[in-house]
């Protein structure tokens, strides 16, 4: 499953991180969202557009297209 | 002098500690990117002189803005001090700059910062440990805190009472230390630029130089590796304790594969590709995810035994947001603060206040002035000069300035809160269907403080045309400078509804701020692949010496406004209104060179109601200051404060007069027509000239309409202005068929080709 398709609070493991947008990978990598690390979906926007999650310690919004993107299994 | 950066991940409190270090005001907030701009200011002490550099914040040194190429440029330039500033509660990912620097073998000392919230919150960090583990001297401060002078002798130099005569020659230890080069480096490196002709002639040494790149002799000795002195290979990469090992299976396949050499390629690890083939370029960004991987997994062995967390820890969110997060409680929490404040201040608690401060300026200033003036003088032009001239101007818009201080109150509480990011969390659904992000949000909260300055801050969007985009449409809404405008006149013919008059202007520019934002989304300015990848900060508690330096910095730029530009201006406007056309002194403006320059263009205005030629004079000065415009009323109608100016213009034979119906005309003219000088400049400097042109024929047009149809309608009621818009619309269409034909060569009469004929 994709992180958009993610249960809220549930945490996920990143699995790989498929965003064509390259600068957009690398820079999501280099804040810490590499594969194998933690990553939750903390809340959804009204639209479902946006999401908060935790990632590294720390709170991010990342939009709905990057987000289905990165590939997660449950932890 | 010693150069020092202050460098960091957005958000640490760079600005704070620049701050602090020099007693500036630098614009700080608890939100992801509000530096966007270098800011330097020199400290002199006893022991020395030190320019301080606040750079925006950068995660890493891959560059993908422009604050960001900012901080990059200066981060590798040569002859400066670094200071990395990181978080304590987001330190695994602020080390992993650290880590950039460290492959790079640029000097910096580490500065942990916020570290009362982490351990308030249980978390635990070794910092001698990390010290000891990264090779870098790291040290707690807390940057909304701390003094120049202990910053000065615990960060700085530990020996400062010498270092200023002694740092160049290198003859104290301490100071070499600090300098971390030793005096076999500098032997070595001064062996190579003196006698040996062979290395100077290598390409690599060459192009060191070439790009201004940092040049010390351990880089060039990791690069050559010809030299056995053991001393000096113990600071090449494989040896040194801030060692690089991580990366060295990834120099392995780049180093097959390509004929680069190590340093080239650690350089282009860290984004910097110099001399190298987009085919071995591809190479090393394959590979780039891996090495940011191997970057984690080394600060994560960093951190083991350095770094205590309490079970899932996380920074940012707390129990307050599951009601914040709520796009309804947000929205409507958002509007009914923001309009209650705007009551209160302009309404309510400000006027008291203007009168009280105006009531302290008569009686200190402007009375003993003109009596001084009356006792030695009878001439009426001095006298006037001064009376209409300078203090009447000034008063008008100097009685704004507590409404001024409390909204700029309300915002920095906004901003200092941690609230603006919970916003642009709420927003961005609706904001992403008309071609802008949440980040956004924030441009137009700035902007209902200064225009200038939320488009100087567009530089934080992602994207050309985001950037483009926000920049154009932020004049619609309304900064402070207009405040003063909107009451004046509100309250003149509106009674007790201006309330709602200034609040439905505010909305409107608002609403066409938008509305504007979706058409340049369909045509000319398409939002690129849409991303928001935004730091969520916690909530803060309110600093109140934050919120007052804050408040005290906006309010001093405010008042330089006032005594500047409005003072020097409106002596310009006082003897252009004062002056006759055959350069004599006048009492009567309408016989003035500025009455009879604007009569010229009233045509241009006669539609939406505003004909008199006193009126487009303030309409063109306000084009330089906002600001200005009330003072041109005041200067005009021969006022010499608010309630007298308020109760001038209702009357028909005052110079500036307004009818209901104009008023409101006015009202909305001035609300969209253009914005002011500075924010002209700002848009040329980050958008260019076309776009600047673009900016502001669009926004007069879009004024000109709107006014045209407030005025219709209040003059001559719905019937007409269907009728009037009707035959516009018909015009309009017409003019464009014919462009059309006339453009594909056709006929105007059939759909043939026989014009030609």
């Amino acid at each position: 499953m994709n992180l958009f398709e993610a249960k809220l609070n549930s945490l996920c493991k990143v699995q790989s991180v498929d965003i064509l947008d390259g600068p957009t990978k690398i820079r999501l990598m280099e804040l810490g969202l590499v594969i194998g690390s933690n990553v939750k979906v903390i809340k959804k926007s009204i639209l479902k557009d946006t999401l908060l999650i935790v990632f590294n310690s720390t709170c991010f919004t990342l939009k709905s297209n990057l987000a289905r993107e990165i590939v997660v299994t449950y932890a | 002098m010693r150069e020092i950066l202050l460098i960091g991940n957005p958000n640490v409190g760079k600005s704070t500690l620049f701050n602090r270090l020099t007693k500036s005001s630098e614009h700080t907030g608890n939100f992801h990117g509000v530096t966007v701009e270098e800011s330097s200011k020199v400290v002199k002490s006893r022991f020395g002189e030190y320019n301080f550099v606040d750079l925006p914040g950068i995660y890493s040194l891959s560059v993908f803005s422009n604050e960001e190429k900012v901080s990059f440029d200066k981060i590798i330039s040569n002859n400066v001090e670094r200071i990395v500033i990181v978080d304590a509660n987001t330190i695994r990912r602020n080390l992993y700059l650290a880590l950039e620097l460290n492959e790079l073998k640029l000097d910096y000392k580490l500065l942990i910062n916020n570290y009362n919230y982490f351990s308030k919150n249980k978390n635990k960090l070794d910092v001698e440990l990390l010290t000891k583990k990264l090779g870098v001297e790291c040290k707690i401060v807390n940057a909304n805190k701390v003094k120049f002078s202990d910053f000065e002798q615990d960060f700085l130099n530990e020996n400062c009472d010498k270092y200023s005569d002694n740092a160049k020659s290198n003859e104290n230890k301490k100071l070499k230390n600090f300098l971390k080069i030793d005096q076999k480096m500098q032997d070595f490196q001064k062996n190579i630029e003196k006698n040996n002709k062979k290395f100077e002639k290598n390409e690599n040494f060459n192009n060191l130089n070439k790009n201004n790149y940092i040049f010390d002799a351990s880089k060039f000795f990791q690069i050559t590796n010809k030299n056995e002195d053991e001393n000096i290979k113990n600071k090449s990469y494989e040896s040194n304790k801030n060692d690089i090992k991580y990366l060295k299976t990834y120099l392995e396949i780049v180093k097959s594969k390509t004929s680069l050499d190590e340093f080239t390629i650690i350089k282009a690890f860290n984004g910097i590709y110099e001399n190298i083939s987009s085919e071995d370029k591809k190479i090393i960004e394959d590979l780039i995810p891996d090495i940011i991987k191997a970057r984690y997994d080394y600060i994560d062995n960093l951190l083991k035994d350095v770094l205590t967390l309490q079970e899932n820890y996380v920074y940012g969110v707390s129990k307050f947001d599951k009601v914040l997060l709520n796009p309804a409680v947000m929205s409507i929490g958002f509007i009914l603060t923001f309009f209650l404040s705007i009551y209160l201040i302009f309404f309510l608690v400000g006027p008291w206040l203007s009168d009280l401060l105006i009531a302290l300026v008569n009686l200190i200033i402007v009375n003993p002035f003109m009596n001084f003036l009356y006792s030695v003088t009878d001439n009426i032009w001095l006298i006037e000069f001064f009376n209409g001239g300078v203090f009447s101007s000034v008063i008008t818009v100097l009685s704004f300035l507590p409404q001024v201080v409390l909204l700029y109150v309300f915002l920095t509480i906004l901003e200092d809160s941690g609230l603006i990011a919970r916003m642009c969390f709420v927003f961005d659904d609706f904001l992403s269907k008309l071609g802008l992000n949440g980040k956004s949000i924030y441009i137009i909260l700035l902007g209902l403080g200064c225009n200038t300055m939320a488009t100087t801050a567009t530089k934080n969007l992602n994207g050309k045309n985001l950037r483009i985009k926000s920049a154009i449409l932020n004049p619609y809404i309304s900064c402070m400078a207009r405040l003063p405008i909107f009451v004046i006149i509100a309250t003149a013919f509106f009674g007790v509804r201006a309330y709602f008059v200034v609040v439905g202007l505010y909305l409107l520019g608002l609403v066409v701020a938008l509305v504007f934002a979706k058409i340049l989304n369909k045509t000319i300015l398409p939002t690129e692949a849409g991303e928001l990848l935004l730091e969520f900060p916690p909530l803060r508690h309110i600093d109140v010496s934050h919120v007052v330096t804050a408040v005290k910095t906006n309010t001093i730029d405010f008042a330089k406004r006032i005594f500047g530009v409005v003072i020097s201006v409106g002596i310009i406007i006082w003897i252009l209104t004062h002056t006759a056309t055959n350069f004599v002194f006048t009492q009567d403006i309408t016989n003035s060179i500025l009455y009879l320059i604007s009569s010229k263009i009233s045509f241009i205005f006669a539609p939406i109601g505003l004909n008199s030629p006193a009126i487009i004079c303030a309409l063109v000065v306000g084009v330089m200051a906002k600001e200005l415009i009330v003072s041109i009323f005041s200067i005009s109608n021969a006022t010499s404060t608010v309630p007298e100016l308020i109760l001038s213009l209702t009357v028909s034979l005052s110079v500036i007069n307004f009818t209901t119906a104009s008023a409101m005309s006015f009202l909305v003219f001035t609300l969209l027509y253009a914005p002011c000088m500075s924010t002209i400049v700002v848009i040329k400097k980050e958008c260019g000239t076309f776009m600047m042109w673009f900016s502001l024929i669009s926004s007069f047009v879009i004024a000109y309409m709107l006014s045209f149809i407030v005025y219709t309608f209040l003059t001559y009621g719905i019937l007409r202005l269907v009728l009037t818009l009707i035959v516009i619309t018909l015009v309009l269409v017409s003019i464009i068929f014919l462009i059309k034909r006339i453009k594909n060569k056709k006929c105007l009469f059939c759909s043939k080709r026989c014009i030609k004929r």
